[in-house]
């Protein structure tokens, strides 16, 4: 049985004259960890700070477990202080006059937990996350993995219900944030916490998290799991959002229940339709890097187009084609010299906007 | 959390009160033509009516205007060229010149005009000196060209903090770029630099022209031999012209100076704001590399050192020495003349030596109380936005446009006839209430560059954790503030050992202090005795610029 832990009803949050949100609506189920995605400005740091109580909706309720702590046609607030949430900030905001230890116990000194217990949660908390040895270091004398940790650690160490966070990857390199991102899952499902994560980045995003909800400009684009964001796209917005694609510009030709086929200057292709368009339309087609192969031989749906370059990444190839003056890109595992190629477009795999 | 809590807004309304009701009292008071605390009064414009009619009055005002025109005149460009040669070129003895050059802000104008007229007034020492060697003494210190002079060379420091503060927020590689493409410094500074930087002379301009209509000290000491009036002074001597105090007339002269500097504080304000679209060029990514002068290094040093000499060293060592000698004249020599009669005098005289105590003690402890205030205040309106916050910003801003003397006036007044506040009149809490409000607007902005260094995600990262308002305030941000609200503490101290203006009126059994016995001494042309008042001032303004350079305090922004 899935428990509802974190309840959000059409949430609308106005900063000065802004319309940031626009009617949000999101359910965190016990044990899930949800990812807030979207381009900046899209409102998913204002949700998350609207949730926290740090931002005052003007319409709309928050439910955390049981309690109600914002409605709006009821003006029940909860003030942040009792919502008892956990929070990381996008800068970790460790406070530099507090070592290590006293950051993370101030969660237990408010809540007049006995010293001798403060001190054995503290402890616990900080060796279960590799800060065993550094209790009574300044914030400024740690890396930023360890400051990351101890954002964490300060968040976790009260038990909340619920965990937000807000970019706590952002401020890593490269290579420990993608370390780090399969850590902080393992981390979260092991206390079987629910979590909310903000992030821009759609690859964190699907490696992190149960479901994606992906907003754009205040209201929610489309939320589903990983997969369904990646494969069942609703939208052009989102298809472009969740991976690495092409797109490429034309006109429907011919509409045949859900495959369609689009033409451009000197090429027609056969896709699936994935809005309803009509004969005639302007469209997009849209295909994903790794779905476009080279071919043999002349299929229904291949293209002889001269390939202009070819780019080495390490662990493979890209190659990139002139389709009717635009760019069309695609990997591959070895070299090729430039000249004319025969390119296979999976008809399946070419959504139709 | 948008909501304000009734404890802050008791802060703002309370601040709003201590300003307000004084200036109020003041604006009443002058539409009346008898005592506002008199049962028979009556409503009109006979006091203004009267002041306009005086010629004295009409000749204060030329002669504020004539001053306050003269100082920008002086001050403006000096101020700015002074910043170019100090953050941007290889100046020879930047580092030491720089807390020399503010000293003229931090020494009371009393002691400084003291000062001159012992070394370059008609007797003294340098003019002696000068009189052996030339035949005669080639200037008068007495006429308006000498106080336009010395007041404009003793605003320089003002204009130079803005301008300086200006051109170290804008990137070196805008000059490097002028200097590429053939222009040599001087062409660097007056067509590139200086411009860049217009908004914070001009800026500096009204200060400089708003402070020159609130000039006393200094009119008071030059003024006085030839009658020289300004409008302070005028308000000044009103009470003997006319031989009883006419609480109406210096209503009304009072209004007409707050005429005056309100709408120039207004529009710095707006200044403030446009300023801030203009410079584009700042962050951190902004190197500063200096400007070799070549041989122009050792002209301009010469020139900086001359306008020290003046301003600063002139006066200080003439206060300083006349203070350790019993009378000075031809053919004396220091050691025949030398004296600690003087220093004996002060600590003798019960009023003179309480002056000392109270000075010291409303710099220490006063000085203590007010940032503590201050800072109550500046956390009532920490990261809000509302009505209550602009009402707190009008308030602050306004005692910029009082002068102390008046401030002074109108706490008088409030001492003596508000019952709950009469059994104060006699005690420092009288001068300490009158000090904090005058210096109301320079020490929340002490405050809030501190409050401003705080991450807002700190303090809500607390409210999250599960702090409430006032145990982040307790917990976060008064701990990382606590540095910055020192430092505050010691500029406050020096600010208030050297205010004199605001004590004027409110001076008497009990709360003597150095600055406002120095103007009632001079009065009465005790030399000696406002000598070592002027040292011991000196003095303390030192300890206090000691343990600033000391701990690295910065004197400014």
């Amino acid at each position: 049985m899935t428990e509802i832990e974190l309840s959000v009803q059409d949430l609308h949050v106005t900063l000065g004259k802004n319309h940031i949100l626009k009617g949000v609506s999101l359910d965190v189920n016990r044990g899930e960890i949800v990812a807030l995605l979207g381009p900046s400005g899209s409102g998913k740091t204002t949700l998350l700070r609207a949730i926290a109580g740090l931002e005052l909706p003007t319409q709309g309720s928050i439910r955390i477990g049981e309690q109600k702590v914002f409605e709006s046609a009821t003006k029940t607030e909860v003030s942040v202080e009792k919502r008892a949430l956990g929070f990381v900030f996008q800068s970790y905001a460790l406070w530099p006059h507090r070592t290590v230890y006293q950051n993370v116990a101030y969660g237990l000194k408010l809540r007049k937990t006995p010293a001798g217990e403060t001190k054995e949660r503290v402890h616990a908390v900080l060796k279960n996350l590799g800060l065993g040895d550094l209790n009574e270091r300044h914030p400024h004398q740690l890396s930023g993995g360890q400051q990351q940790r101890v954002a964490l650690a300060r968040s976790l160490v009260y038990n909340p219900r619920v965990i937000l966070l807000d970019e706590p990857l952002s401020n890593l390199d490269a290579k420990l944030r993608e370390e780090a991102r399969i850590w902080l899952r393992q981390l979260i499902i092991d206390l079987n916490l629910s979590a909310v994560c903000v992030t821009h980045d759609q690859a964190e995003a699907m490696a992190m998290a149960d479901k994606i909800v992906l907003l754009k400009e205040g209201v929610i684009e489309q939320a589903g799991t990983p997969q369904e964001m990646y494969g069942e796209p609703k939208s052009l917005f989102v298809a472009e959002f969740m991976g690495a694609n092409n797109t490429i510009a034309g006109r429907i030709t011919r509409v045949d229940g859900d495959s369609a086929q689009i033409e451009g200057n000197g090429w027609s292709l056969q896709g699936r339709l994935r809005s309803p368009l009509q004969v005639g339309d302007q469209a997009t087609a849209i295909i994903r890097l790794e779905k476009i192969r080279l071919a043999k031989e002349l299929l229904e749906n291949t293209l002889r187009l001269p390939l202009t370059a070819s780019v080495y990444l390490g662990n493979a190839w890209e190659y990139v084609f002139n389709l009717a003056g635009s760019n069309l890109r695609a990997y591959g595992s070895e070299a090729m010299a430039p000249g004319e190629q025969l390119v296979d477009i999976p008809a399946d795999h070419l959504w139709l906007f | 959390m948008k909501r304000m809590s009734l404890a802050k807004i008791a802060v703002i309304l309370l601040t709003a009160i201590a300003v307000f009701l004084p200036i109020g009292l003041l604006c009443w008071q002058s539409f009346l033509d008898a005592p506002f605390f008199q049962a028979q009064k009556l409503y009109g414009l006979d006091a203004y009516r009267f002041i306009f009619d005086d010629p004295d009055f009409k000749r204060s005002f030329l002669n504020s205007l004539y001053i306050s025109c003269g100082m920008g005149v002086i001050a403006v460009p000096m101020g700015g060229v002074l910043a170019f040669l100090m953050v941007r070129t290889d100046l020879p003895g930047r580092t030491w010149i720089e807390p020399l050059l503010l000293i003229p802000v931090f020494v009371s104008p009393m002691v400084l005009c003291f000062g001159y007229t012992v070394a370059v007034g008609p007797v003294g020492f340098v003019s002696i000196w000068a009189q052996k060697l030339l035949g005669s003494v080639p200037w008068y210190l007495y006429s308006m060209t000498s106080i336009v002079l010395i007041a404009g060379l003793s605003h320089v420091p003002h204009v130079y903090l803005y301008t300086s503060s200006a051109l170290r927020s804008l990137s070196s590689d805008v000059e490097e770029a002028a200097r590429v493409a053939g222009a040599g410094p001087l062409k660097v500074a007056t067509t590139v630099s200086l411009p860049m930087v217009m908004p914070a002379m001009l800026y500096s301009g009204v200060l400089v022209f708003f402070l020159g209509f609130q000039i006393f000290g200094l009119a008071l000491v030059l003024g006085d031999p030839e009658g020289h009036l300004v409008l302070a002074t005028y308000l000044y001597k009103l009470t003997n012209k006319l031989g009883v105090p006419s609480y109406h007339l210096m209503a009304a002269v009072a209004m007409c100076i707050v005429a005056i500097t309100v709408p120039m504080v207004l529009s710095q304000r707006f200044l403030l704001r446009n300023a801030h679209k203009y410079i584009t060029l700042k962050g951190k990514g902004s190197r500063q590399r200096t400007l070799p002068l070549g041989p122009w290094r050792w002209v301009a040093a010469g020139l900086v050192f001359l306008w020290l000499a003046v301003t600063v060293i002139i006066p200080l060592v003439g206060v300083i020495f006349r203070a350790f000698v019993t009378n000075w004249g031809e053919g004396v020599t220091f050691l025949e003349a030398f004296t600690l009669d003087n220093f004996k005098q002060v600590f003798e005289q019960p009023n003179l030596l309480r002056g000392v105590v109270n000075t010291i003690l409303l710099g220490v402890i006063g000085g203590g109380l007010s940032v503590i205030c201050f800072t109550f205040i500046g956390l009532s309106s920490h990261r809000k936005n509302n009505g209550w916050t602009r009402l707190l910003d009008y308030t602050v801003m306004t005692p910029r446009a009082i002068p102390g003397l008046l401030a002074g006036l109108a706490f008088l007044w409030v001492f003596l006839f508000f019952p709950p506040l009469v059994p104060f009149r006699k005690t420092l809490v009288s001068l300490w209430l009158a000090y904090s409000v005058v210096w109301l607007a320079y020490g929340m902005r002490l405050i809030s560059t501190s409050l401003l260094q705080v991450g807002p995600e700190l303090e809500e990262c607390a409210r999250v954790t599960g702090a409430t308002p006032g145990q982040v305030n307790r917990h976060i941000t008064i701990p990382l503030i606590r540095f910055g609200l020192l430092a505050s503490w010691l500029m406050i101290f020096m600010i208030f050992e050297r205010e004199y203006s605001t004590g004027v009126y409110l001076l008497g059994p009990g709360t003597e202090v150095i600055g406002s016995l120095m103007v009632s001494l001079w009065g009465a042309g005790a030399i000696e005795i406002i000598s070592a008042l002027s040292f011991i001032n000196i003095l303390l303004v030192s300890v206090g610029m000691g343990i600033a350079l000391r701990y690295g305090v910065k004197l400014h922004d």
